[in-house]
């Protein structure tokens, strides 16, 4: 992003989100369309210095967003995504126009759910070991070595799990895309592309594999607007 | 902490993370970036530290109903 000193007093064109605009029109103020073809932007004007960007703003520009994912099939754009008018709101639709019209196709009638699969029995042993006091070194690094084997067995066998659990999810929705980093308890952290009349049963779903697998822990999350879809590549 | 907070603490962080990390990102030289948004990356940061230790003080967090925030 290109960093330019704007006065307090300029007016800013804030992007939400691009939408199917060919059925159903916006009624959202001060939300407005910028439209193109088919597709429009749904900005809001605003002067600069009543801008916030705490998390209280990031919220409820989330919320805003459900909001009309509720309505329309959406992009959800970037927060912070400021435009210099309604002039540069167009040029960018025009120029990715095919793309976002493409995009727009894949998501018609889906929404995504974030799944997060944390090992319990990692948290147990760990501060169950963190109580043992030791004699001297070599009781301390034998338990360090056993600590470690047991650790890496756990996450063997947790990845086995994982992937038969994604496996069975995999085939109740249209996309995945998995995060890489995984840090701490979480083995594993995924997002589901999901068609909104399957919706329950994908959740119902993972309250049965969470049944099957009472030793993990299952953080569902959703449904969300197709934030982890819209990338370009 | 109860396990609705619990819940809705993790709902919080879900949304923040999609809302500052993903998305379509219109770059270019027509975007504008007008405020500390690394503050805001900051604060993020700062707030995803406390998720592991609620993780590691054993606090349940249900699975249940699809919330959203």
């Amino acid at each position: 992003m290109e960093s330019l000193k704007v006065p307090d007093k300029q007016m800013l064109t804030c992007m939400y989100a691009i939408v199917d605009y060919s059925a159903k029109r916006l009624n959202m103020r001060p939300l407005y369309p910028v439209a193109y073809k088919e597709i429009a932007a749904v900005v809001e004007t605003t002067c600069k210095e009543r801008l916030a960007f705490d998390q209280q703003a990031a919220i409820e520009y989330g919320a805003t967003l459900e909001v009309l994912n509720e309505k329309f099939t959406l992009l959800p754009c970037r927060f912070g995504t400021f435009l210099q008018d309604e002039n540069a709101v167009l040029q960018v639709l025009q120029e990715h126009y095919f793309f976002y019209k493409k995009k727009l196709e894949e998501l018609r009638g889906k929404q995504e759910f974030g799944l997060k699969i944390l090992s319990e029995k990692s948290v147990q042993a760990h501060n169950a070991n963190n109580k043992k006091q030791c004699k001297d070194g070599k009781e301390y690094l034998l338990q360090k070595f056993y600590e470690y084997r047991a650790d890496e067995e756990r996450k063997r066998v947790n990845q086995k799990t994982v992937d038969v659990i994604h496996e069975e999810l995999q085939k109740l929705s249209s996309m995945s895309v998995k995060n890489a980093e995984i840090s701490g308890h979480v083995v594993f952290s995924c997002n589901y592309l999901v068609e909104k009349k399957t919706e329950s049963f994908f959740c119902s779903k993972v309250e049965a594999l969470q049944g099957m697998y009472p030793e993990l822990k299952f953080l569902l999350t959703g449904p969300w607007p197709p934030y982890n879809f819209v990338a370009e590549n | 902490m109860n396990e609705i907070d619990a819940s809705q603490n993790v709902t919080v962080l879900e949304l923040l993370d999609r809302v500052l990390n993903k998305g379509v990102v219109v770059a270019g030289d027509i975007t504008i970036s007008v405020a500390d948004i690394d503050l805001l990356y900051l604060g993020v940061k700062l707030l995803l530290c406390s998720v592991e230790t609620m993780e590691q003080n054993k606090k349940k967090v249900t699975i249940g109903e699809p919330e959203s925030a």
